[in-house]
């Protein structure tokens, strides 16, 4: 639990969203942008997903997390899934949220869509080998998966990067979002988030 | 060791159980205090019905309390869910302090006319339009969501707004059950307004936790499993406040009225006799 503690905290768990603003965002600004990885995995239908591809000219919200995880991962996605229903259709059209999950093992197919679906049906899931994700997040400047043995004998914790990464519709991450960040504070940002390059 | 409940934003909620000591020792103040109270009323007559029925009251204060303040129920509402949230301010901040005050025998409240200051006291504190306004600060600062998300990260702040509920409904009853300080002009119409005012009045944060499009606290909008629906939640929080608090209120209108209707038929005997 104390290595996810740090995993999370240096990854930016706790720090409030507010926390450097690039203009009137809420979310906390990555300089120098970082560009989107090159990652090709594999979605909930079992069809091969190029994220860089399939997202191209989409707001692509990126997150890193597994269905198990008790605490970080559900919330991230209750307020973002809540934000996007709330999305005008001009705005909802011109975003995408992608699901990464951290713990292909466990996260079957049907269960990752069930589970995603619970948030909003538009989410896009996908799985791969732990080792391109974690080639994915070093690009990123984000740490790496690891499993973290559970204290009472039960099923591992997945200690993994709580932030939701916004790469703008040309495919750069210029701000991202920590634990803490709110359902009205998606909706503030997300559609000036869609007018920016 | 935990001796009060209080939230924890992003973190995941186990049902292992853990006691809150805050919660049992201020319960072991209660019973003590009202043993030494009642003790020393002792020499006043009053029918065992009427004893068997305040240590009921007494019992259920009591019960209220735990079980809205210990877990699982007091670490959910500090942290997981507004509508339990709400529930615990009903028990602390509405039921039990109405239940503790009806607890006590009349002579219990003489002890406070020795000290002219505390009457003095209780003469501006609990004067009906005070205490109305009093409780109803009380009831909207400790819900304002500036409030509740800074104070209830931290077991002191918790106890804090736990302890501002319990202190403000016990102002609010006062002057509707304590004989002392005497209050004959507040007669049981005027009581009974008191307590529907209460009932009808909606107040700014019940109103946001009903009407807002979006979660208003951010510590039960990040709370973890088993909170999932946060505004719905919120939604059904508001309702609680709205409907329970009014339903408590009309069950005081219901006793006062009672008790006008028997003084009103005690009254009516006498001047036939």
């Amino acid at each position: 639990m104390a290595a996810l503690g740090a995993l999370a905290a240096s990854a930016g768990c706790g720090v409030p969203a507010d926390g450097g603003r690039l203009g009137e965002l809420r979310g906390s600004v990555m300089d120098p942008p970082i560009p989107k990885p090159d990652l090709v995995l594999t979605d909930t239908r079992g069809q091969a997903y190029d994220l860089r591809r399939e997202t191209d000219g989409y707001l692509t919200l990126v997150f890193f997390g597994y269905t198990y995880c008790p605490d970080v991962c559900p919330v991230h996605m209750a307020t973002l899934g809540a934000a996007i229903g709330d999305l005008q259709p001009e705005v909802r059209d011109r975003t995408k949220v992608v699901f990464v999950s951290t713990d292909p093992e466990r996260d079957t197919p049907e269960r990752l869509r069930a589970w995603l679906d619970g948030f909003d049906p538009s989410i896009v899931g996908l799985r791969g080998p732990v080792d391109e994700i974690n080639a994915a997040l070093a690009t990123m400047k984000l740490p790496g998966v690891a499993v973290v043995p559970s204290e009472h004998g039960s099923d591992p914790l997945i200690g993994h990067p709580s932030a939701v990464v916004a790469f703008g519709p040309d495919g750069l991450a210029r701000v991202r979002y920590p634990f803490g960040v709110r359902r009205a504070d998606w909706a503030h940002d997300l559609p000036m988030l869609t007018a920016r390059p | 060791m935990q001796w009060w409940c209080f939230a924890q934003p992003g973190s995941a909620w186990t049902w292992t159980w853990r006691p809150l000591i805050g919660v049992w020792i201020g319960l072991a103040l209660l019973v003590w205090g009202y043993r030494r109270l009642t003790k020393s009323a002792t020499g006043a007559a009053e029918e065992e019905g009427m004893r068997r029925w305040r240590r009921l009251a007494f019992g259920a204060a009591l019960f209220v309390l735990w079980a809205t303040l210990d877990w699982p129920l007091g670490p959910l509402g500090a942290s997981h869910f507004a509508s339990i949230h709400m529930m615990q301010f009903l028990a602390v901040g509405v039921a039990a302090p109405a239940l503790l005050l009806v607890a006590l025998p009349p002579a219990a409240f003489v002890g406070l006319e020795r000290s002219r200051r505390v009457v003095k006291a209780l003469e501006s504190v609990t004067q009906p339009v005070v205490a109305f306004f009093i409780f109803t600060i009380v009831m909207t600062v400790t819900h304002w969501p500036g409030v509740v998300d800074a104070l209830m990260p931290t077991q002191l702040g918790s106890f804090a707004i736990d302890l501002a509920w319990l202190m403000g409904g016990l102002i609010f009853w006062w002057p509707l059950i304590s004989p002392v300080p005497a209050r004959p002009g507040f007669q049981p119409l005027a009581q009974i307004a008191y307590l529907a005012l209460n009932a009808l009045l909606i107040r700014p944060p019940f109103a946001m936790l009903i009407f807002s499009e979006h979660p208003i606290y951010a510590i039960y909008e990040l709370a973890p499993p088993p909170a999932s629906d946060a505004l719905g939640d919120q939604q059904f929080a508001g309702v609680i406040m709205e409907i329970g608090g009014a339903w408590i209120m009309f069950a005081g209108v219901l006793v006062v009225f009672r008790r006008w209707m028997v003084s009103e038929q005690a009254g009516a005997r006498h001047s036939d006799a």
